[in-house]
């Protein structure tokens, strides 16, 4: 697999060690006024961008934690801001 | 009836040493160093095989395992190249794709049937009308494809797999190669060097001709390989063929092991910091009626003394930097 992705805590690694989390959505919806349709927005409705994405990845072969990543997913490269270089 | 050069400094061969091997179920002898190819064509061969569709005879080509025609079927394994496989003591090798001989091939009538199937026909043109194409395809089945593998065949040997990491990764050996290598080590940098032939080298290896100050590309050649099989932090693989270069520097590489080492084959995955590719060119081949048959080559050839050749090569060194 040709994918690394930086862990905060171990640093630059094979994408082999990590486990996919699914894009970065912003905080979990309030309880108040959750409708069945919001919260399935919130549960399964992606962006699926072409381009920079900030997505969640998890350290599962290593020190185990949870963080985010910009990744731009048209050439599978991690950047280290959320705007698209050229 | 064999005809070498042994005046050569750039031979990699040792004419002392015999090797027997089985071609044809006849018991033959090649040298020390010998590839099966050149083991074959010291022995007379000059038809190794026949194309797949229309059963042109096929010979030695680019000598440096860019083309499939001398594939053939060495101890039960198909579609070996040979070319770049050396030869080992009682290897038995067998011709594929053919029915008799591949110098007196039954099927080599096909050539003729060129009109019938142009490029770009499909064999599938045999479904219809329907009926036909149960019939149809035991005969294509006969006559095309290349090597015919047994079920129950088991790959002899041991195989392994190494996943190394490096700071810069050159892939290629020739001078420029090596020139790299040693820059970067010179740095203090980790270096792991990547050549396809057995040895370093490059196309320098084989030239006699004067570099600077009366040193031969070979001296040179030679000159740089001990230099950096001397420095500390380039580690050398040859005989790996890169097979792969990917995101984030991924180089993935076949190595194929000599007889001091403890595996046969093994496949290297590494991740570098930064990798230089000065693997060279191939060379175009010329356009003209009948190029690809017996007796017309690629470059790099070292022939038999005593015999004409015809060689048209165009070659070119260049070196592309990643960061």
């Amino acid at each position: 697999m040709a994918l690394t992705i930086t862990c905060p805590i171990c640093g630059k690694r094979n994408g082999y060690e990590f486990r996919y989390g699914g894009e970065e959505k912003g905080p979990r919806p309030d309880e108040k006024d959750l409708t069945p349709e919001s919260w399935c927005d919130y549960v399964h409705m992606n962006k699926c961008v072409a381009g920079v994405q900030q997505e969640w990845w998890f350290h599962r072969d290593g020190c185990g934690s949870w963080f985010t990543i910009f990744r731009d997913t048209t050439t599978n490269l991690e950047k280290e801001t959320p705007e698209a270089q050229e | 009836m064999m005809s070498r050069f042994n005046h050569l400094p750039t031979l990699k061969i040792d004419t002392s040493d015999r090797i027997p091997f089985t071609y044809k179920g006849k018991q033959h002898y090649g040298t020390k160093g010998d590839t099966i190819a050149t083991a074959l064509y010291a022995n007379g061969v000059r038809i190794y095989a026949r194309s797949l569709k229309y059963h042109r005879p096929r010979g030695l080509y680019s000598m440096d395992g860019e083309c499939s025609n001398t594939m053939m079927e060495v101890n039960g394994t198909p579609n070996v190249r040979t070319e770049t496989t050396l030869l080992k003591p009682g290897m038995v090798i067998k011709e594929q794709n053919v029915k008799g001989s591949a110098k007196n091939d039954m099927l080599g009538f096909m050539d003729k049937m060129d009109w019938a199937m142009p490029a770009g026909f499909y064999y599938d043109t045999m479904h219809k009308p329907a009926g036909i194409w149960p019939v149809a395809m035991k005969q294509i089945r006969k006559a095309a494809g290349i090597g015919k593998l047994s079920p129950d065949h088991h790959m002899p040997g041991k195989y392994d797999e190494i996943y190394p990491s490096c700071d810069v990764c050159v892939i290629g050996g020739g001078p420029a190669g090596m020139k790299a290598a040693l820059a970067a080590a010179e740095k203090g940098l980790r270096v792991i060097l990547m050549e396809n032939r057995p040895w370093l080298g490059g196309h320098f290896d084989y030239r006699t001709t004067e570099y600077v100050d009366r040193q031969t590309h070979h001296d040179r050649a030679v000159q740089l390989a001990k230099e950096v099989e001397n420095t500390d932090n380039i580690r050398v693989f040859t005989h790996t063929a890169n097979v792969g270069a990917y995101n984030n520097n991924l180089i993935t590489g076949f190595q194929i092991g000599t007889e001091k080492d403890s595996f046969t084959e093994r496949y290297i995955e590494l991740r570098a910091n930064s990798v230089v590719v000065a693997t060279g060119c191939i060379e175009r081949p010329l356009l003209f009626e009948n190029n690809e048959r017996p007796g017309r080559h690629a470059g790099r050839l070292r022939p038999a003394p005593g015999q004409y050749l015809w060689t048209a090569a165009r070659q070119d060194r260049r070196v592309f930097h990643r960061p």
